[in-house]
């Protein structure tokens, strides 16, 4: 599904994405972990499709196609979805409008037919009963004084209705309690299937709990350094990230 | 028919009759004929003119607009309104009128007795001007007591190609005490380069209110001079909204004086320009009792080599204690070449007072705007998104719902046609 290779990636000629190999298969969670200033988000921003990063090197494929001259709103009529670590707020637009128009839009771009006002709702009340969320909250302006969690929440109702293809989730866990950190992991468990990827991007191994993956990266200066399954979220759980710098400075 | 230009008007014949009569209107129109002769046509010398040069902007000729013996014109059937043909109250035209509310034209008779003092004509002619020069002007006066709703359209030109002409609707609006009266106010223009010079009083009287709505939207290559000057007694409140997009030329003067105490002035302005349209927004309020409140907000969104100026001034008098007084523009500037006055002005003479004001430029936030492209908006129907939603504050609280769902379309029309 998706295939990052020697990915190279800048902002104001600071160089952060420093050769990414990866690859993403239908079906599969990938957990990509690292110490802050790693190139974590700056990876997410740049599948998304942020102008401020530029690609100096390398590929990355979605679908077989080439996602690097792709625009943002074409990636995700594509099938890609990112949850921001910060979801802005935006007021005087409703979620609801909000995502009345991107559906319809994707379903432009695909050459479906849109939904007119009353599907939509009943579509919308389905995935809002999916991922348990108040449909009143939904009419409100989008994530305008929503707390940390209710906005982390609104990205997994979006993520709900837009039904990406591969979802990449940046640092979705961060400013959870538990309580919220289980609401979203049951959003994104239930709404997994064979046929979608998620992109896991986290500092901590907690949410590793809840959603668990089949492959660990450990991303480190730019570079994806290790791989393993789930234990190596829990080896570095325990025992830090230093040990990878150690490794890496012997080898 | 003679034509006049701007630069000519105050020497013209217009402005010259002596006075036949001495009865209360002429003697009224004499002494504003005088006035506007002695004031002159402003220019940027003046500070209130500071930003506008007339004559760059009014150029072509013009005539004076008369009340058509054989009208052609054929009113929309949706709208049950008081209908000015080319300024002139038409009676033909006007049709279900309410029955809590009276309508006369104004004559020496129906004259009410503070016509045309509830007016701020300094180093304004144009008020002087519309004084002198209107004719079938009107009286509405809405009854004690009543929830009442009223339109009012503007006819303007009668085909594409009619000659330029210069209008001179003038209202005095009663609002009797707690009489509850929603207004709303619209224009239709045939043709372009027509002059429009309006002038509105409200007298507001105690336990009343006014919601006050103008859309001054799609008046194209015409040019509006639009007084609106409100006195508001005890617990009264009138409120303004004023909608302008896609209309070359624009000076509002806004009024609102709180003479009694705990009274209520809200001013809101919803104003997107493009191309080369020009609007210039001058407010006054006036907190001579204490105890009152005012709210002032405009929002602007300026495009393409487009100009707004807003001036807006609060005085607080010295026996306005307790007074709250809030003013606010925000402005989104969307081109290199769009300029932008803005010049808030507070004058406080009473000690204890609750006043601000503040004014914010900028463009579009680029994370709300990536945030909404990201979920597959494309980047012009994000911008449109973005835009609206800042508008949103203002066309939110127009109390006509049906005038809400046409401002919202016309703004996504005018906004997507950019």
């Amino acid at each position: 599904m998706l295939k990052i290779n020697n990915l190279h990636a800048s902002i104001n000629d600071t160089e952060i994405l420093k050769g990414i190999n990866l690859q993403v298969n239908a079906g599969e969670i990938h957990a990509i972990m690292g110490p802050n200033g790693s190139g974590k988000s700056t990876l997410a921003s740049v599948l998304a499709g942020k102008e401020d990063y530029e690609i100096t090197q390398g590929s990355i494929e979605f679908l077989g196609k080439n996602l690097v001259d792709m625009k943002p709103e074409h990636r995700a009529a594509e099938g890609l979805f990112l949850a921001f670590q910060y979801p802005v707020e935006i007021p005087g637009v409703s979620t609801a409008n909000f995502l009345k128009t991107a559906l319809n839009e994707i379903k432009k771009y695909r050459g479906e037919e849109t939904l007119d006002a009353m599907d939509f709702l009943s579509f919308m009340k389905e995935k809002a009963k999916l991922v348990d969320i108040d449909i009143s909250f939904i009419q409100r302006s989008l994530n305008e004084g929503f707390s940390g969690g209710e906005k982390k929440r609104n990205e997994i109702f979006q993520l709900a209705m837009l039904e990406p293809k591969l979802s990449i989730l940046d640092e979705t866990d961060s400013g959870l309690d538990i309580d919220a950190l289980k609401i979203v992991s049951h959003g994104v468990n239930t709404l997994k299937t064979k046929n979608n990827a998620t992109i896991l991007i986290t500092h901590y191994q907690r949410l590793l709990d809840y959603i668990i993956p089949d492959y660990v990266h450990v991303l480190y200066k730019g570079k994806i350094v290790k791989s393993g399954d789930k234990n190596l979220a829990l080896e570095l759980e325990s025992r830090g990230y230093d040990w990878i710098k150690e490794d890496l400075s012997l080898a | 028919m003679n034509t006049y230009l701007l630069s000519d008007l105050l020497t013209s014949s217009l402005f010259s009759a002596e006075n036949i009569s001495d009865k209360p209107l002429s003697t009224i129109k004499q002494s504003a004929q005088k006035s506007a002769i002695k004031k002159g046509i402003p220019n940027p010398s003046k500070e209130d003119w500071k930003y506008i040069n007339l004559y760059k902007h009014i150029h072509t000729s013009f005539q004076l607009a008369e009340l058509p013996l054989h009208n052609t014109m054929k009113v929309d059937s949706k709208i049950s309104a008081i209908v000015f043909l080319n300024g002139h109250y038409s009676s033909t035209l006007s049709k279900n009128v309410n029955k809590n509310v009276d309508i006369e034209v104004l004559d020496d008779i129906s004259l009410p007795e503070c016509f045309n003092t509830l007016v701020n004509s300094k180093d304004n002619p144009f008020v002087d001007i519309n004084t002198s020069l209107f004719n079938h002007g009107i009286h509405v006066n809405c009854h004690p007591g009543e929830d009442i709703s009223i339109q009012i359209h503007h006819i303007i030109g009668n085909s594409h190609d009619s000659q330029p002409l210069l209008c001179n609707p003038r209202l005095f609006i009663s609002v009797q005490e707690n009489a509850k009266v929603e207004l709303l106010e619209s224009y239709t223009i045939h043709g372009k380069h027509h002059i429009i010079n309006e002038i509105i009083e409200l007298d507001v009287h105690p336990n009343s209110s006014i919601d006050y709505t103008v859309n001054q939207t799609s008046l194209e290559e015409n040019y509006l001079f639009y007084g609106h000057y409100s006195t508001i007694k005890t617990k009264a409140i009138s409120t303004i909204h004023i909608v302008n997009a896609g209309t070359a030329f624009t000076r509002n003067e806004i009024n609102a004086s709180l003479v009694e105490q705990h009274a209520e002035a809200n001013i809101y302005g919803a104003i997107l320009t493009k191309k080369n349209e020009f609007i210039d927004n001058h407010t006054v309020v006036n907190h001579i009792a204490p105890h009152c409140e005012s709210n002032e907000l405009f929002k602007h969104i300026l495009h393409d080599e487009s100009t707004i100026v807003f001036n807006g001034k609060i005085f607080v008098f010295k026996d306005a204690q307790k007074t709250n007084a809030y003013q606010s523009n925000k402005s989104l500037l969307l081109s290199d070449n769009a300029t932008l006055n803005t010049k808030p002005q507070l004058e406080i003479f009473a000690d204890d007072v609750k006043c601000s004001h503040g004014a914010t430029s900028g463009a579009l936030d680029s994370d709300q705007l990536f945030y909404l492209i990201s979920r597959g908006i494309p980047e012009n129907i994000a911008k449109t998104l973005l835009m609206k939603a800042f508008m949103n504050e203002i066309i939110d609280d127009i109390p006509n719902e049906e005038l809400k769902e046409s401002i919202d379309v016309l703004i996504s029309h005018y906004l997507t046609r950019l």
